[in-house]
């Protein structure tokens, strides 16, 4: 049977539903003005026609709509002819897709509370249960229609949650936008969000008040099985679907909660930031004014302490290697020599040396010869030297080593006393004593 | 820390092996890094081995690797312990922010917070504006020119401009801001920034008390 039927609506998908979205926006704009009696109902040629224009300007379209095309599409579901000078006229069937499809999109249904859908469409009067017809009455003619209208309400005002959690999202990631007004377009928002919460928490005590009046009522149905069995049933289907709206009010509840969450936190942040700028301003007055006029440095207060980085910026220094012919491009010049130049230095280097060499032999043995004979004559020793050398800058060189040396050695000291007159009266004859200790 | 055993283990890695030296003088160098720009691989590299490093510094420097958050975007630095300076203690291995540099600092955590939905940009205009228009005018030429005057001429106004690029220069050094164009003087700057503010926290907290308390001692 369910294949059946499937295989039925295949075939005539095409009709049954508006091929196209000029098809479904006519059929809307036909039902609003029959509705709002804009237009006669049944309504005329002129009346459609007028009405495919409408259409054709409101979706900007190049190419006009082929109005005999747009009628042919529409005769077999969405209206009907009648006799008359005003012939046509809307099926149920397509008031009943436009009305569907007009609440979903309808900002106005989603502006209205839910507490007057449920006032509306699901009151319960006390009349409503004084017997088990008047019961089943109720039942069938207010409670079975309304749990449609309720859960659509519901629906939308989820959709219109979630836009609005959308806006405050959007409102967040505005670039300069000052605080100010992100904040007045938050509370728009939750303004619009806390209408709707009221008339969601009004809503769900008016279903506690229904189901309460209800439940109150069961002795007036205890007295015969089948009173009973009704108000049971009643009872029961008015439960289950109170259960279903309370978990999808549940959710709506947590998205508008955590918005409000959101939305506190951001007013705390503001709070905080704005109290945080004015302190920083302070904060940059206040040092500003402290800088002192004498130095060149500005100077904190002592309490202001100072901002330490680490730093460690030295250079690893390393030692080129130059390739001096690159460097310079310049060809150096060939030195000249003199070679009977150098042969003389180079003797009288070797001689210099030599020298060297014996006046630190006559030194160190002359040092050894006093540690050992504190008493020897140095005179009569020096003489011994020049005559053995043959060069009186010997004898002269040792007596400065052995001066010198009187510094670094402490046993060794030197007395020098001038013998006076020693020729004439200006020459003068000094006399070096060399004191050696033992201890 | 990822070996147990040998706590310098991740110096052997590829990341390491690619990335350490770069991180390592960037560090030492007084630079936040941040998750941006030429040091985007140097923070992942960071982000990765945080404990590790963390370990190295604080065993062979004496200093103190830090990451702080600001906006959810972490940024990483180096700082010292309240204590000590450790191995950067001596006048060659770390150096003070100059008083002037801190009051620009302040003045740019001022831009910062005040282009609180908009990309932290800041021009040669918004900062003469400060320096000769804004509500502090007097103190500011008072630091920079040493004497407040109705007209600067070319060149003291050109003084200025090189004093400030200094100044830019050297927070680019650190991190803290990044040229988008020098010759116009148009820089960001850095959420890093965000440092000096941590630096300073009780103090400009508490500024109304802490006037007051100076206020009263120096009465």
């Amino acid at each position: 049977m369910q294949k059946d039927l499937l295989q039925v609506l295949a075939k005539n998908i095409d009709l049954v539903l508006p091929a196209d979205k000029e098809s479904l926006l006519l059929v809307a704009a036909l039902y609003l003005k029959t509705d709002k009696s804009l237009i006669p109902e049944p309504f005329g040629q002129q009346d459609f026609e007028e009405t495919v224009e409408e259409v054709e300007e409101l979706l900007v379209r190049e190419k006009g709509i082929q109005k005999e095309n747009i009628a042919r599409k529409l005769s077999q579901y969405f209206y009907t002819t009648v006799k008359g000078p005003r012939p046509y006229q809307l099926t149920i069937y397509a008031k009943e897709l436009a009305k569907l499809v007009i609440d979903q999109v309808n900002p106005a249904i989603q502006r209205i509370e839910l507490i007057h859908t449920f006032r509306r469409t699901l009151p319960l009067k006390p009349e409503d249960l004084e017997n088990a017809e008047s019961l089943h009455y109720w039942e069938e003619n207010h409670f079975i229609p309304s749990r449609k209208i309720i859960f659509s309400h519901i629906e939308q005002l989820q959709r219109a949650v979630d836009d609005q959690v959308l806006r405050l999202r959007e409102i967040f990631k505005e670039k300069g936008a000052n605080p100010a007004s992100v904040i007045d377009s938050f509370m728009e928002v939750f303004g619009n969000l806390a209408v709707q919460t009221e008339g969601i928490i009004q809503a769900l005590d008016h279903k506690m008040e229904v189901l309460t009046i209800l439940k109150q009522a069961h002795e007036r149905f205890s007295l015969k099985q089948e009173e009973w069995d009704l108000y049971s049933k009643t009872l029961f289907e008015v439960s289950r679907f109170f259960e279903m709206v309370d978990n999808r009010i549940a959710g709506i509840n947590d998205k508008i909660r955590i918005a409000s969450a959101r939305l506190k936190n951001l007013y705390k942040t503001f709070e905080y930031r704005q109290q945080y700028r004015l302190n920083l301003e302070k904060f940059m007055e206040y040092i500003l004014l402290q800088f002192s006029e004498r130095k060149d440095e500005a100077e904190f207060p002592i309490q202001i302490g100072n901002c330490n980085l680490p730093y460690f910026s030295d250079k690893f220094v390393y030692i080129p290697l130059i390739h001096f012919a690159d460097a310079t491009g310049i060809r150096m010049k060939s030195l000249s020599t003199d070679r009977e130049y150098q042969e003389i230095q180079r003797e009288a280097n070797t001689n210099i040396l030599l020298m060297q060499k014996t006046i630190a032999k006559w030194t160190d043995l002359l040092l050894d010869e006093i540690t050992e004979n504190p008493e020897m004559n140095l005179s009569k020793r020096l003489i011994e030297i020049y005559a053995e050398e043959n060069c009186v800058e010997v004898p002269i060189m040792i007596c400065s080593n052995l001066l010198a040396s009187a510094d670094l050695n402490s046993r060794i000291k030197f007395e020098i006393s001038k013998i006076a007159n020693f020729l004439d009266k200006n020459t003068f004859l000094w006399e070096l004593k060399i004191i050696h200790s033992h201890f | 820390m990822g070996a147990e055993d040998n706590p310098f283990a991740f110096l052997e890695s590829r990341a390491a092996i690619d990335f350490f030296a770069e991180t390592d003088f960037l560090l030492r160098k007084g630079r936040h890094i941040q998750n941006s720009g030429s040091d985007r691989k140097v923070w992942e590299f960071i982000q990765d081995y945080f404990e590790n490093l963390e370990y190295y510094y604080s065993n062979l420097y004496g200093v103190k690797l830090t990451g702080n958050y600001v906006d959810s975007e972490r940024y990483f630095f180096l700082e010292f312990s309240e204590e000590s300076k450790g191995k950067f203690s001596g006048q060659e291995r770390s150096r003070e922010l100059s008083k002037l540099q801190v009051v620009f600092g302040v003045l740019l955590l001022n831009f910062f917070n005040d282009k609180h939905f908009e990309k932290k940009l800041v021009n040669w205009e918004e900062l003469n504006y400060a320096f000769f228009e804004g509500e502090h005018r007097n103190l500011w030429q008072r630091i920079l020119m040493r004497d407040v005057k109705s007209n600067y001429s070319p060149n003291e106004l050109e003084e200025i401009q090189n004093r400030m690029k200094t100044i830019i220069n050297e927070f680019e050094k650190i991190g803290w801001v990044q040229w988008q164009n020098k010759e116009e003087m148009i820089f960001e700057i850095l959420p890093s920034i965000d440092r000096l503010s941590r630096i300073y926290s009780q103090e400009i907290q508490n500024v109304n008390l802490m006037i007051d308390y100076i206020n009263e001692r120096l009465s």
